[in-house]
């Protein structure tokens, strides 16, 4: 079978193509900066390891604990308001992280009118305590916006362990902490892992965020270099600590689970409840709950409403129609792209487990951890190398809505792919040579088992791309098509003169595109499990 | 299944939304500019659109990162349909200049117009607009005589006293390259380092260095002129005041916005008439107040709180057109006195 490999190489070209040339480019010695290399390297990179690696584990350590307690919660225990919980847990993932940091910056800063009120009111100057440019200010602001990775993750994956796995283990006279840490967790754990993942990348690459902190990781420094050092080479050579990182952490997830894998016999109807909380215990989970979902979804959420209301009445045009319009547009058309070419993907892969497919899904995965600015110059770069080859019937191909929609699948197909992934490794590989020594044709398999059970994580991941892509800026900015302004266009373009309040038009406006989409993947989750 | 039929419909009604706008767009005339500007739209769409109404000549622009706006046009080469790349900052047109992307322009209105310290000695950019980065005070915690200089900043009697916004911003970069110029690398060093000592706190904007100045964190601080102005405009009672430094010594430290012809226009003659009517009296009046920045023109009008600000004394013997290379040297010295 050549053609599953064929596909896989052809996505790697497109997705990783551009990338290994931008890299291959700033070493060859005519682009070669070595003057503002060697200051990059010497002086700022040690600093740059310790910064950015503080910060990942960090972030990875608090949004693999908010995720796995809050999905535990939600499937294993008897939390009151289970379902309106589930969504709300979900829904800090619209927020961009550029708008949670200025957000959280904007309230704790000296000089905001909340710690004025404190100061002046109370005589209390909670400044003393709270620094929330320190690196845990940034790790608690990006946690708060990542958790819900982990979260979705999680919970899938506590849905599908499988009831008898948990009869089994509670036959064989484990406790329910026992139960819930040596058999859920322990199955689980690749799960949790891709989210975690997920999460560090989305730290990795944010260029926005710690910008509003003015906190240094690998992202800013490629910033300073390119534009502070004018030298794009030795911003590329930068993004190869990324792209390491990225690579290690996708092959250890990987070795993972392979160890982990597990057949689940598909999701039960409903969960028997591992834990019921007495009142103390009911009252206890609630509050840090809702302390949760106070500080991730109440609080920024009321900030930008605030702003919102002070502003709409000069800030607003009807020219906001069409950026929601090109917002959409973008959203969809690119998450159709990406979701359909990561479940391309997954299938080549299942059908030829060679390792050289194993390595071309694995290259083809590692934009996730570049900063949009970088991989938006690569596909720049590339498209313009192969331009004057393409015949002109062909030339449709290099437009710039082309571009942009190839530096979204770079920078996303990592979220869809590893989604999707996840949900057929539940289903065992030996079951298609079974199917097929019993004359069941591929197409009938594939219309019969796969993809009923890779649906429900298509479309889950579709809509994830979907709140990407709306979210996405650097990348949006630089390739997006002539006077296509979309609303992430819209806050840059305020926040870099600091217009903050205004800038809370369009960012509530994507939270609320980013929010109906989340309502669509959990209504959907529950019409499977009800 | 149900689902994706949803979002099949979806799609298509995205993708007809779409082309309907396509064909609502005017046709592209003859007479068509290309602006790559790091400007942003609703600084510079009004005088656009004034421009077009005028002459009918269509302006065309595309917004950016002005580092993405650049290597854009490196990759496009002679196939790129822009005619004029528009930016702030002396050193990103510098920057641009040194990747060949300009050409020059003869143009006697664009010299009679601009003074020689705000244009490219080889006529390839001039500035459009001029912006100071001067001191902000608090009159509540500081008596104007207190103040002197950038260098003053740097003694003991500001420590704890000074905010200031992060090193990265080009504005900073521009600032100590100034000082290296004017004071020698060394000396510079000192007084960046000074600074650092003192500071109390680093923003990433300017907005936030004056509310904190206002608010009394601190009592004084380096922004540029314009971010005071919008802030005294929304709330004129705030305790702040600007105060000119350098004035028996080298002047206060300015910077510009500025354009430049591209060497691969198709339209370089219809570019160089904008480029002119852009330096006129008509357009600088609104050029520089929408923004509350100082017209090149020091005949043009300014805007009335601009000028309720007083004259000051600019220095002018920092040629900007070396603002890259001196750049590059600031943002090191800044990284070695740990200005974050």
């Amino acid at each position: 079978m050549k053609s599953p490999r064929l596909f896989l190489g052809a996505i790697s070209l497109l997705s990783f193509g551009p990338i290994l040339l931008l890299v291959l480019k700033s070493f060859a010695p005519e682009a070669s900066d070595e003057n503002s290399w060697n200051f990059v390297l010497t002086s700022m990179v040690p600093e740059l390891i310790v910064n950015t690696g503080t910060l990942v584990i960090l972030v990875s350590l608090f949004t693999s604990f908010l995720g796995v307690s809050l999905a535990s919660l939600t499937v294993f225990t008897n939390l009151p308001f289970k379902k309106v919980f589930d969504y709300l847990f979900l829904l800090p993932i619209t927020f961009p992280l550029y708008v949670l940091a200025f957000v959280y910056v904007g309230m704790f800063e000296y000089s905001s009118s909340l710690m004025t009120f404190f100061r002046d009111d109370w005589g209390l100057n909670l400044n003393a305590w709270i620094d929330i440019k320190s690196v845990w200010g940034v790790a608690f602001v990006f946690s708060l916006g990542l958790y819900p990775y982990v979260y979705l993750l999680s919970k899938n994956a506590f849905i599908n362990t499988g009831e008898r796995m948990i009869q089994a283990s509670r036959a064989l006279g484990h406790n329910p902490r026992e139960t819930f840490l040596n058999v859920i967790l322990r199955y689980s754990f690749p799960w949790v892992l891709t989210g975690t993942g997920l999460a560090m990348m989305e730290t990795l690459a944010d260029f926005g965020g710690v910008s509003v902190f003015n906190y240094d990781t690998f992202t800013s420094a490629i910033y300073t270099a390119w534009s502070g050092l004018y030298s794009l080479s030795s911003a590329a050579r930068l993004s190869c600590f990324l792209l390491f990182i990225a690579l290690t952490l996708y092959l250890f997830e990987t070795r993972m689970s392979r160890r982990a894998r597990h057949v689940s016999l598909g999701p039960t109807k409903r969960h028997q409840l591992l834990r019921e909380f007495g009142p103390l215990g009911k009252t206890l989970v609630l509050i840090f709950a809702l302390s949760v979902v106070s500080l991730s979804l109440v609080i920024p959420l009321s900030q930008l409403l605030i702003w919102f209301f002070e502003s709409v009445s000069y800030e607003w045009s009807s020219s906001y129609w069409s950026l929601i319009k090109n917002t959409f547009f973008l959203g969809l058309i690119a998450a159709s792209v990406t979701a359909t070419l990561a479940l391309g993907m997954v299938l080549a892969k299942r059908v030829d487990r060679s390792s050289l497919s194993q390595a071309l899904c694995s290259i083809s995965l590692l934009g996730y951890a570049l900063p949009g600015n970088l991989v938006a110059v690569a596909v720049f770069l590339y498209f313009q190398q192969f331009k004057p080859h393409v015949p002109s019937f062909l030339s449709f191909l290099t437009a710039p809505l082309v571009l942009l929609i190839l530096g979204y699948l770079i920078r996303y197909l990592s979220v869809s792919y590893r989604a999707q992934n996840n949900a057929l490794k539940a289903l065992n590989p030996n079951f298609d040579k079974v199917a097929k020594t019993l004359g069941v044709g591929s197409s009938r398999i594939f219309k019969e088992i796969t993809f009923p059970l890779i649906s429900p994580a298509f479309i889950g991941s579709f809509v994830l791309l979907f709140i990407e892509v709306i979210k996405e800026m650097p990348m949006t900015l630089m390739l997006r098509p002539f006077g296509m302004n979309t609303l992430a266009v819209r806050i840059y373009e305020l926040t870099s003169e600091g217009e903050w309040q205004r800038a809370s038009i369009a960012a509530v406006l994507i939270v609320v595109c980013g929010m109906l989409g989340t309502l669509l993947i959990s209504r959907m989750d529950d019409k499977k499990h009800m | 299944m149900r689902q994706l039929l949803t979002l099949l419909t979806l799609l298509m009604l995205s993708f007809s939304l779409f082309s309907c706008q396509k064909e609502q767009e005017p046709s592209a005339k003859s007479k068509e500019l290309v602006v790559y500007t790091s400007r942003k739209e609703h600084l510079i769409k009004d005088i656009f659109k004034a421009y077009e109404e005028k002459t009918g000549v269509k302006i065309s622009y595309r917004t950016g990162d002005a580092g993405a706006l650049i290597q854009a046009l490196k990759a496009e080469g002679h196939n790129t349909t822009a005619d004029l790349f528009m930016t702030v900052d002396a050193g990103n047109l510098w920057y641009a200049k040194s990747q060949g992307l300009f050409q020059s322009v003869d143009s006697q209105k664009l010299k009679g117009a601009i003074p020689p310290h705000l244009r490219d000695p080889e006529d390839q950019w001039f500035a459009l607009s001029v912006r100071a980065r001067t001191i902000a005070f608090n009159p509540e915690n500081v008596k104007e005589d207190e103040l002197k200089s950038y260098e003053d900043l740097a003694t003991k009697k500001w420590k704890g006293r000074l905010c200031l916004r992060t090193s990265k911003k080009v504005y900073n970069q521009s600032l100590v390259a100034m000082l290296i110029h004017e004071l020698g690398e060394e000396k510079a060093k000192e007084v960046v380092a000074g600074w650092v000592d003192n500071v109390v706190e680093i923003f990433s904007n300017d907005t936030a260095v004056l509310k904190a100045i206002a608010v009394g964190q601190c009592d004084v601080g380096i922004v540029n002129t314009y971010y005071y102005g919008r802030l005294i405009k929304e709330d004129p009672k705030l305790p702040l005041k600007l105060f000119w430094p350098n004035q028996e010594s080298y002047g206060v430290h300015i910077n510009i916005s500025g354009a430049g012809i591209l060497k691969h226009s198709k339209n370089p003659k219809e570019a160089k008439k904008f480029l002119e009517w852009l330096a006129s009296e008509e357009a600088q009046k609104s050029f520089a107040q929408v923004n509350m920045e100082y017209p090149v023109d020091p005949e043009a009008p300014q805007d009335e709180l601009v000028e309720s600000w007083g004259e000051f004394k600019p220095n002018t013997s920092f040629n900007l057109s070396k603002a890259g290379v001196l750049q590059k040297k600031a943002l090191k010295l800044m990284h070695e006195v740990d200005y974050k």
